[in-house]
């Protein structure tokens, strides 16, 4: 176990800046998510911190000691890779051993370790087979089990998900969360679907564009995003994002296109120009508010998303359990206020005035 | 049912149209000669008159070769030749492989210039290495003269071992380019996140090599060994112009003894039967070499 820190990590290839004066901590035991879209810098900060790739400038410290002069190995990371790596040419047994045979460790405790990391992944009935005769749950969970084995202090997954099918992922994803709950090692784990990063981490890093937006636990970027971008890049269905001004007349109101929305009288009325986003949770549909038209009915099981068309946009509600709604049907639309999320119109950031 | 039979029935004999032709010409090319060769080799052919005249001879050709202590010679000289040189290529083709897959060696010209000696026409490499060896002008005495290394011109091929090595310097000199070429598209095709986790599980340069890149062109190696044995096995071109199988025939290999019974002795059948022992042999390398490139089955049952 140990504690990871980026400081002022910069990564530049060519003129190009893939990773932008980042820093984070990360606590002994912690499981933090690299969040965000493709091409965002994931894969470069994983690998910088694996020390597979050389940073442009900044500090790595591990347990707070300076290692960006030590290798992959030196820095006692282990890594599952997105297409698992493995080694084609070994068996399922050499693979998970591999990192004990080239420390030359004795053949009887190489035998006995790779033996309980593949009962523990349940692998033990493979061990013989090559890497192309296993499925790719299990190949996944051959590559987990080699970076087991090494009982490393830190664990770094960069998408280790992405080639598994829908109904496999959430398993290996409880898998992985349940090791963490039992080896409890600090654990960086790359994604760039939010469903999972929320599922798994003590807290999030949503990257933009090479940069930090916001570092904060599932609840912050769900609850308290920092930015309009976190709060788009959060959150199934996308949260709906309104232009609207501050009417005094009967109260305060934020006004969005006709539709009021009242405000609690302790509200601070910010300088600049305000957008509103919505999340689904906080619209009802029903008997009070506006006329609305039904757009899009989309049922999930739980629940179904119905999207109508509102105020010069669209918004979507989020109905429980089955709805008979239709497509063309009318509809009122209430907003709870208490749901209303302010950003800056300019900067993009969310702004605290409830 | 009955109409999609038929129709599979009708694609496949249009099919055997189409090959047809090819399979005429592989019959007249290929397959001909090889059994045209084997009856020779059975047969006594003379000269008389006007035309040739063929008798039956049994084995007797067969029985000459294990009798006559030139086949042997060349025989035990061919494999000699075969393994010092397949040796050789591989080895300096893995380092050259190496080298050119390093950042530093991936420029286009090193591939370029690495292919000259591989395009040259045989005989005209075989030309070019008769006057670097050429024992008063050649350029290798005056070389190593003016560096000190050797007092006397060296006649190069003039002494028995001598000649058949400087033969085989000759040949591993053509041969490299296209082998080093083959290694580096294995190498190339060992994906670099192999490398990467091998690095995370603590693995240094010479154990990457070992785990990873030597495993990763396995089959590489088989394939080159194979080609590079078949090659080897062949040599006419260099023999022929170099040393024409002097001095005191120490530089005749099987493929030129061949030739020299059936062209210069006129000794068609003797000669029909040491083709066919190299064909026998070159057969079954290429047995291996298609098995080698033949693409794994997947095994159904782990251990
Ligand atoms: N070796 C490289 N040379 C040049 N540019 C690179 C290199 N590696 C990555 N980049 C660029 O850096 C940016 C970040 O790449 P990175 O692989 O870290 O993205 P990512 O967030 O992991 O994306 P994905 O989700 O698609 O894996 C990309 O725009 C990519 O094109
Ligand atoms: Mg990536």
């Amino acid at each position: 176990m140990a504690t990871l820190e980026l400081i002022n990590i910069n990564k530049k290839f060519g003129d190009f800046t893939a990773v932008n004066d980042i820093n984070l901590r990360v606590e002994e035991g912690e499981f933090v998510t690299l969040l965000g879209p493709s091409g965002c810098g994931k894969s470069t900060l994983l690998n910088m911190t694996a020390g597979l790739e050389d940073v442009t400038s900044g500090e790595i410290h591990i347990n707070g000691e300076k290692v960006n002069h030590l290798g992959p190995f030196e820095r006692d990371v282990a890594m599952v890779f997105q297409n698992y790596a493995l080694y084609p040419h070994m068996t399922v047994e050499e693979n998970i051993g591999f990192s004990l045979r080239l420390r030359k460790r004795p053949k009887n405790e190489i035998q006995d370790k790779v033996r309980k990391v593949a009962e523990m992944l349940e692998l033990d009935k493979f061990m013989h087979r090559l890497p192309r005769e296993l499925s790719g749950g299990q190949q996944q969970r051959v590559a987990i089990g080699r970076a087991v084995i090494r009982e490393p202090s830190i664990f770094l997954f960069d998408e280790p998900f992405s080639n598994l099918d829908a109904a496999l992922r959430l398993k290996t994803r409880g898998e992985i969360k349940e090791l963490h709950q039992r080896l409890g090692v600090t654990s960086i784990f790359v994604t760039h679907d939010q469903e999972e990063a929320l599922s798994l981490s003590d807290r999030i890093a949503v990257l933009r564009l090479g940069q930090l937006e916001q570092f904060g636990t599932p609840e912050d970027v769900y609850s308290r995003p920092a930015s309009k971008y976190v709060a788009r890049f959060i959150g199934t269905p996308q949260m709906d994002i309104f232009a609207g001004s501050f009417v005094n007349a009967d109260g305060l109101h934020f006004q969005i296109g006709e539709a009021g929305i009242p405000l609690p009288v302790s509200f601070k009325i910010p300088d600049t120009a305000v957008d509103v986003g919505i999340r689904a949770e906080f619209v009802t549909l029903g008997s009070k508010g506006f006329d609305s038209a039904i757009r899009l009915v989309q049922p999930v099981g739980p629940f179904t998303y119905v999207t109508v068309d509102w105020q010069g946009g669209c918004v979507t509600a989020r109905v429980n359990g089955v709805s008979h709604m239709k497509p063309k049907e009318t509809i009122k639309v209430e907003i709870d206020p208490e749901g209303l999320l302010f950003f800056d119109r300019i900067t993009e950031k969310r702004m605290d005035l409830q | 049912m009955q109409t999609t039979n038929e129709y599979n029935r009708k694609r496949y004999r249009l099919g055997l149209w189409f090959v047809a032709p090819a399979v005429f010409v592989l019959l007249i090319v290929l397959a001909y000669p090889i059994f045209a060769s084997l009856v020779l080799s059975f047969l006594r052919v003379r000269f008389a008159g006007q035309g040739l005249s063929f008798e039956f001879n049994g084995l007797n050709n067969y029985a000459d070769l294990l009798r006559k202590d030139l086949f042997r010679e060349a025989l035990f000289r061919s494999v000699y030749y075969t393994v010092i040189e397949v040796v050789s290529v591989i080895v300096l083709a893995l380092l050259v492989a190496l080298m050119l897959n390093h950042p530093l060696g991936r420029s286009a010209f090193y591939r370029v210039v690495l292919l000259v000696p591989w395009a040259l026409a045989p005989v005209a490499n075989a030309v070019l290495w008769k006057w670097i060896y050429n024992a008063n002008y050649g350029i290798l005495n005056q070389a190593l003269r003016g560096l000190g290394a050797i007092e006397e011109n060296i006649i190069w091929l003039g002494k028995p071992w001598l000649a058949l090595n400087m033969i085989l310097v000759a040949d591993i000199w053509k041969a490299v380019p296209f082998i080093a070429l083959l290694i580096l598209a294995g190498l190339q095709n060992i994906p670099s996140y192999l490398y990467k986790a091998a690095r995370l599980d603590g693995a240094n340069a010479w154990q990457q090599f070992v785990h990873i890149t030597l495993p990763g062109i396995k089959t590489t190696f088989v394939i080159s060994i194979v080609l590079q044995s078949i090659w080897a096995l062949k040599v006419f071109d260099l023999i022929y112009v170099l040393t024409k199988g002097s001095p005191a025939d120490s530089t005749v290999l099987l493929n030129y003894l061949s030739w020299r019974e059936t062209f210069s002795n006129l000794d068609i059948g003797y000669g029909a039967a040491i083709a066919n022992v190299l064909f026998a042999l070159m057969l079954m390398l290429a047995l291996v070499y298609i098995r080698a490139l033949r693409p794994r089955q997947p095994q159904a049952q782990g251990g």
